[in-house]
């Protein structure tokens, strides 16, 4: 108990309250209350939802007309320890005039205070994490986009932050770089670390994050793991089953009040079940199973994943309003 | 083979006239520049100058409401080519100074900065197509603030001055075409050179001011060094005051000191310096014709 | 791609206080004087710099070679030094090359969208000021520092090194030199600090700049309670040469040296101070730029 509360003393967390950004009459964020914890977090939201405010704000690059963001209780405004531990890979796709790559990632260690011996120490194991020791003396404006983003990426992690925001981090990077990436920022999650991650691409957020936050026209929709938002949305839950007695569940199934969708599937072998009290679902289907002796090889949420919840909360209020 | 039919074939049609396609960019561009409420306020204001002179010129021939404010003729300056080159063409040349030197930045430097050079260059239009319809958008808005108005002043005066005045300063429309045509070419040649290798116009704009400036300031040293006229070569202004004083036929007082320069020599400072920048120019435009 | 990032590397225990600061402020110096002498930006002030070289070797060339009249003596030349310096070199070389060097100290990153690299590290915000500062000021004096002693050294070439060694031995030389260098030292720490404020006060510093032009090239008409808000004024006392200011001019005493390196001196830190204020409230995200 003592070790679990020491741990948490030492966590890492991100803090926003009541925080909001406008650009004039442009809204940029809208009162956002977050409290981010370790792991991988999936920033997600349509084009102008204000994942990029978000980020910047989280990263002190831009400061809320209200609320307040700490860092690990820090704000930006003591730039010394803010800094010290937080690394952001932000979306803007430029760099110092006509430098190299190697001393792009050198110069940030040599500002942040590191000795040049350990600088260049530093810079190399990093150009190595990222794939790009090769190319290191090249200029960055002869790279391609992967490697540009490789680059950024070494940037803001060379300095070993506890906290790394990634504004789109995937971008331009081939289907191998990407694999090793998430694997990156995995290990830095199993370390103990907040990774926040924008991503257009919703399957490979699903796949890397823990948790979700979901953005829409500057307002926070959703935040959490997967299921508990699924839950809370409120809509009938998608259930697969696979088993050989599929088509005797479909039909007891329909005699459940809150069964509202059966589908079956064309070998007769599975079935998608939309339910819209998936506890009860469950627990009538526990019945059914030792009841009629059926064999079920195996069973999930269906629609446990960002792309669900984007349609439930995003496209399907837009066509509604 | 399904996906033979479907494949590019090319354009075959006919294409209009490359003059044309110098049109397009002229419209175009034209249309940016309208678009800014800063540059229309100052168009709007620069017709204030010749709507002032005209009324001027009313008032200078009404004889009767000149003796009800006790003033006449003999008090004012007289009409003639030093009025037009000291009261008309001297402003007109600081407000053409300074309508390039906000939009003539503006015209090649966002192109270079959004990468759209390579994007024009694909099409079917070539460097010298690019720099003459950009250069038509300052030449058209110069000449409606410049020669265009002096010449209906210069009509309005000779109608109410009557009396073979339009046959004695029949040059008077020759001298502000050509001023105001050689002083927008040059100064709109240097102003696109300087902002084709620099991609943020205020940058540019800082570029094209400081090549004027020190260029005077050094012409001025060097006059001052070694006497002659080697830097009145160098300093455009001096150029400009003795094609001025040349073509109005005028050495007024309120024209400055003007430079002991041919007018020859002075219409060669503006040629050359213009072939010079449109030289560099090209080459920089060019440049990015190549595929890398 | 080698994913260690579990295992910590071996992260080195940060210096704290004084000893940090002055780690990175020399770090951010040295990339920034780099920055201000090794890249394309540097080629304005580098051409701005070699403009007197080039002008006082054609002078020397013409005074040997008879086509410069007027030019007898050392002291005749030394004369036309002192007017081409208040002139040329300072209102124009100096004043430019400062206004492109240090404008483009802030300004030059938030155009290039680079500006949030800076941003980002764990740096005290008066560091980063005073260590772009430092690296603007040491880039302009080495620059124009060096363009105006082989400027007045290229002078002597129609002279002799016989002249030149006369010169230096009596010291008249070195005293010149000496001046016109510290004027160029207080030049570049005076307008220097004003361009470095100017780049981060205003999205398009070209129009303060041209003010800022005026306001200096018109001082001498101005009043004596406003020439003291203009940075000539505190130079031209030190002019070896005095400054022939026209007949237009409203006649002021120039202020004794010690009032001019103070001014220059309380100009710096205030416009400085001011610089690290703006940088504290900079919002960076490049729209409209």
């Amino acid at each position: 108990m003592a070790e679990t509360t020491a741990q948490k003393k030492n966590a890492h967390s991100i803090t926003l309250k009541e925080v909001s950004k406008f650009y004039g009459d442009f809204l940029g964020v809208n009162r956002i209350s977050l409290n981010i914890e370790p792991g991988i977090i999936g920033l997600v939201g349509p084009n102008g939802a204000g994942k990029s405010t978000l980020m910047n704000l989280i990263a002190g690059l831009i400061t809320p007309t209200r609320g307040s963001i700490t860092v690990n209780g820090v704000t930006s405004a003591q730039p010394e320890t803010f800094y010290q531990h937080l690394g952001y890979c932000s979306q803007y796709d430029s760099f110092p005039a006509g430098i190299k790559g190697y001393d792009f990632v050198l110069n940030t260690l040599l500002v942040h205070g590191y000795k040049q011996k350990i600088a260049e120490q530093l810079t190399e194991q990093t150009l190595e994490q990222v794939s790009l020791t090769e190319a290191a003396f090249k200029p960055v404006d002869s790279y391609s986009k992967g490697m540009r983003q490789r680059i950024k990426l070494a940037q803001s992690i060379c300095h070993q932050p506890n906290v790394l925001i990634l504004d789109e981090p995937l971008n331009g990077l081939d289907p191998m770089a990407r694999a090793q990436v998430i694997e990156l920022f995995r290990e830095f999650a199993n370390a103990g670390k907040i990774v926040l991650i924008s991503s257009q691409i919703l399957h490979e957020v699903d796949l890397i994050s823990d948790r979700v936050i979901l953005l829409n026209s500057g307002y926070l929709v959703a935040e959490g793991d997967l299921s508990q938002i699924q839950s809370e949305t409120g809509e009938p839950m998608k259930i697969f089953i696979r088993s050989n007695d599929a088509s005797q569940i479909a039909s007891k199934a329909f005699d459940l009040s809150h069964v509202v969708e059966v589908q079956l599937h064309y070998d007769n072998k599975g079935l998608f079940i939309r339910s819209s009290n998936a506890d009860a679902f469950f627990l009538d289907l526990n019945r059914l199973v030792i009841q009629e002796n059926w064999t079920i090889e195996s069973m999930g949420a269906a629609d446990e994943t960002i792309e669900a919840l984007y349609q439930n909360l995003i496209i399907e209020q837009r066509v509604a309003s | 083979m399904a996906i033979f039919l479907k494949a590019y074939k090319g354009y075959e049609g006919p294409l209009s006239p490359s003059f044309n396609r110098t049109f397009v960019i002229f419209r175009y561009a034209l249309a940016d520049v309208m678009k800014t409420r800063f540059f229309t306020a100052f168009f709007v204001l620069s017709l204030l100058l010749p709507l002032g002179l005209m009324c001027f010129l009313y008032f200078y021939h009404n004889i009767e409401l000149l003796s009800q404010l006790h003033l006449s003729q003999y008090e004012m300056p007289v009409i003639d080519g030093s009025f037009f080159a000291v009261f008309v063409q001297q402003p007109q040349n600081a407000l053409l100074f300074f309508m390039i030197l906000v939009l003539g930045p503006t015209m090649i430097s966002p192109d270079l900065r959004n990468n759209a050079m390579p994007l024009y260059l694909s099409r079917p239009i070539t460097a010298s197509t690019y720099i003459l319809g950009k250069g038509l958008v300052l030449l058209t808005l110069g000449s409606i603030i410049s020669w265009l108005p002096t010449i209906l002043l210069f009509f309005v005066q000779s109608y109410l001055a009557g009396d073979g005045w339009m046959s004695q300063h029949w040059y008077i429309p020759f001298a502000s075409m050509m001023t105001c045509l050689l002083w927008i070419t040059s100064l709109s040649l240097v102003a696109f050179t300087v902002s084709a290798f620099v991609k943020w116009k205020a940058l540019a704009r800082g570029m094209f001011f400081g090549v004027l400036f020190i260029s005077s300031l050094f012409g001025k040293v060097i006059e001052n060094i070694f006497g002659g006229n080697i830097g009145d070569l160098i300093n455009i202004e001096s150029g400009l005051t003795v094609l001025i004083s040349a073509f109005y036929r005028t050495t007024s007082e309120l024209l400055g000191s003007i430079p002991d320069m041919e007018t020859s020599h002075a219409f060669m400072q503006f040629v050359v310096i213009g072939i010079i920048a449109l030289l560099i120019l090209m080459h920089r435009i060019k440049s990015f014709q190549r595929v890398s | 791609m080698k994913n260690t990032a579990a295992e910590p590397i071996n992260q080195p225990a940060h210096m704290q206080g004084s000893a940090l600061w002055f780690r990175q402020l020399s770090a951010a110096l040295r990339i920034e004087l780099g920055k201000c002498l090794f890249t394309k930006r540097a080629l304005l002030s580098y051409i701005l710099a070699l403009m007197p070289v080039l002008l006082f070797v054609m002078t020397a060339i013409g005074t040997a070679y008879g086509w410069v009249n007027g030019i007898t003596s050392a002291e005749q030349a030394r004369h036309i030094y002192g007017d081409v310096f208040s002139t040329l070199i300072l209102g124009g070389v100096i004043f430019l090359g400062s206004a492109a060097v240090f404008t483009s100290l802030f300004r030059g990153e938030i155009l290039d969208r680079s500006m949030h690299y800076y941003i980002l590290t764990p740096v005290r915000r008066e560091i980063l000021v005073v260590a772009k500062y430092l690296a603007g000021l040491s880039a302009c004096i080495i620059l124009f520092g060096l363009s105006t002693l082989l400027s007045f050294f290229a002078m002597y070439i129609a002279f002799g090194t016989d002249q030149l060694i006369s010169d230096l031995s009596s010291g008249i030389a070195l005293s010149h030199t000496g001046l016109y260098l510290g004027i160029v030292l207080l030049a570049c720490m005076g307008y220097g600090s004003v361009f470095i404020a100017t780049g981060l006060l205003f999205r398009n510093p070209f129009i303060p700049i041209i003010a800022i032009a005026a306001w200096e090239a018109l001082h001498f008409i101005l009043p004596p309670s406003l020439k003291i808000f203009s940075v000539i004024y505190y130079l031209k006392g030190l002019l070896p040469i005095p400054l022939d200011e026209g007949a237009l001019a409203v006649i002021v005493a120039p202020p004794p040296v010690w009032v001019s390196v103070c001014g220059m001196l309380a100009l710096s830190a205030v416009t400085v101070s001011g610089s690290i204020f703006l940088l504290k409230r900079l919002q960076v995200h490049y729209s409209g730029e």
